[in-house]
């Protein structure tokens, strides 16, 4: 007998003992598997597994539920953090300031009064929209005028603006008369600056010169469509004709 | 046509009817209260004289709750005065001439035209004490109102004229 052969012998006296436990413990085991999937496929033999085998399956599932559940509220802070700075970002954007701050500082000029300054008759106006009683608002403005300046001024000081909710009446004075400018919004101080300007100009070119001795329909549409034409270009002057 | 415009005060002492003559006979009205705030009450009225109408601008002053300065304020750039008073009542006459006085030296060329209101009351034609004024008004039925202000605006544009 080779060397080869004597050692094919003492394998299978050694391992003869173990191969056949080994077949046995095969044996139950396929019967264990095919009772398994019985109660598997049935999933009323399925909760009788689970229910009589509670705490294994929490000890086999526990860790894993766990870590399932922490990856889950970490995933949906994730989504949620990057939602905020998404829409912080969108809100404190350049171009969304710029946007609102254009908005709320963009006021409109609804109407302009051109008042003589110590009857309060109205020179000229004119606005987007008719007004009803143009005169008695002038009126009434130059009486409001005369009460703050009585009851505040030191009389160098003079009122410069009246607000009443969204509206804002700008008030620019000259020497025979005032401008009143109805705004409504919110007027920088740019915007202001620059109304001033063209009521100066307006004042300086073609009102400043006119006589006020008696203001008539005449006079009123002149002065309307200087006001038209300084304040409110693209409107056409229908109103006047 | 031509439409002018003028601005009217109208004085006189407390209740002798000047809100009355002002309330049912102007075109249209301020709110009353939001004004007396201020002491004074805005009203306008047309007027048509031939080819022209006057649009009056009439600011009723309640004089007697106001100081000088802003008495001042409020009578700058007036083209008349309607000086009112109560023909019942001779003391409110006294205070309109006394009125009449200070205008006259403060406003000269200013026309002014002095109503005696409350005719209706009267127990005659004319009031009971001396008075010199031109017309006798009643805000009550309405006699003579439009009167006075056909009379102011004729003063008006007679010195126009």
């Amino acid at each position: 007998m080779d060397t080869k052969s004597q050692f094919e012998e003492l394998r299978k006296i050694i391992l003869a003992d173990d191969r056949e436990e080994n077949k046995e413990r095969n044996e139950r085991l396929l019967e264990r598997i095919d009772v398994l999937e019985k109660q598997l496929n049935d999933p009323d033999e399925f909760v009788k597994v689970l229910n009589n085998s509670k705490d294994q399956v929490v000890d086999m599932l526990g860790p894993h539920v766990g870590k399932l559940i922490r990856k889950f509220i970490r995933s949906e802070m994730e989504r949620l953090n990057e939602e905020i700075n998404k829409r912080r970002k969108a809100l404190f954007s350049f171009d969304f300031l710029k946007k609102n701050k254009t908005k709320e500082a963009n006021g409109q000029l609804e109407q302009v009064f051109i008042i003589h300054k110590d009857s309060g008759l109205v020179i000229g106006e004119y606005g987007n929209e008719d007004t009803i009683e143009p005169d008695l608002i002038a009126s009434m403005l130059t009486a409001i005028k005369s009460f703050v300046q009585s009851a505040f001024g030191d009389g160098d000081s003079d009122l410069e603006s009246l607000e009443y909710g969204d509206y804002t009446i700008l008030l620019f004075n000259f020497e025979q008369f005032y401008f009143a400018l109805i705004t409504e919004g919110i007027i920088s101080k740019e915007m202001k600056s620059l109304y001033f300007d063209q009521c100066l100009e307006l004042a300086d070119e073609s009102i400043g010169s006119l006589s006020f001795k008696e203001i008539d329909n005449e006079l009123t549409e002149q002065v309307n469509e200087h006001i038209q034409k300084t304040f409110f270009p693209s409107t056409d002057n229908a109103r006047n004709k | 046509m031509r439409e002018i415009s003028k601005k009217i005060v109208l004085l006189g002492n407390e209740s002798v009817g000047k809100t009355s003559l002002i309330k049912q006979y102007v075109h249209s009205i301020f709110n009353e209260e939001y004004l007396s705030t201020i002491g004074i009450n805005i009203s306008k009225k047309s007027v048509v004289l031939g080819d022209v109408t006057y649009k009056l601008l009439i600011w009723d002053v309640a004089g007697d709750l106001m100081n000088e300065q802003l008495y001042d304020a409020y009578l700058r750039g007036t083209h008349a005065f309607l000086l009112v008073f109560d023909s019942t009542r001779e003391e409110t006459y006294h205070a309109i001439i006394k009125e009449l006085e200070v205008l006259n030296s403060y406003f000269p060329e200013v026309n002014k035209v002095i109503i005696g209101n409350k005719m209706d009351l009267l127990e005659g034609n004319a009031p009971s004490f001396d008075a010199d004024f031109d017309l006798l008004t009643s805000a009550k039925t309405g006699e003579n109102v439009e009167d006075a202000f056909l009379d102011l605006a004729k003063r008006i544009n007679n010195e126009q004229g």
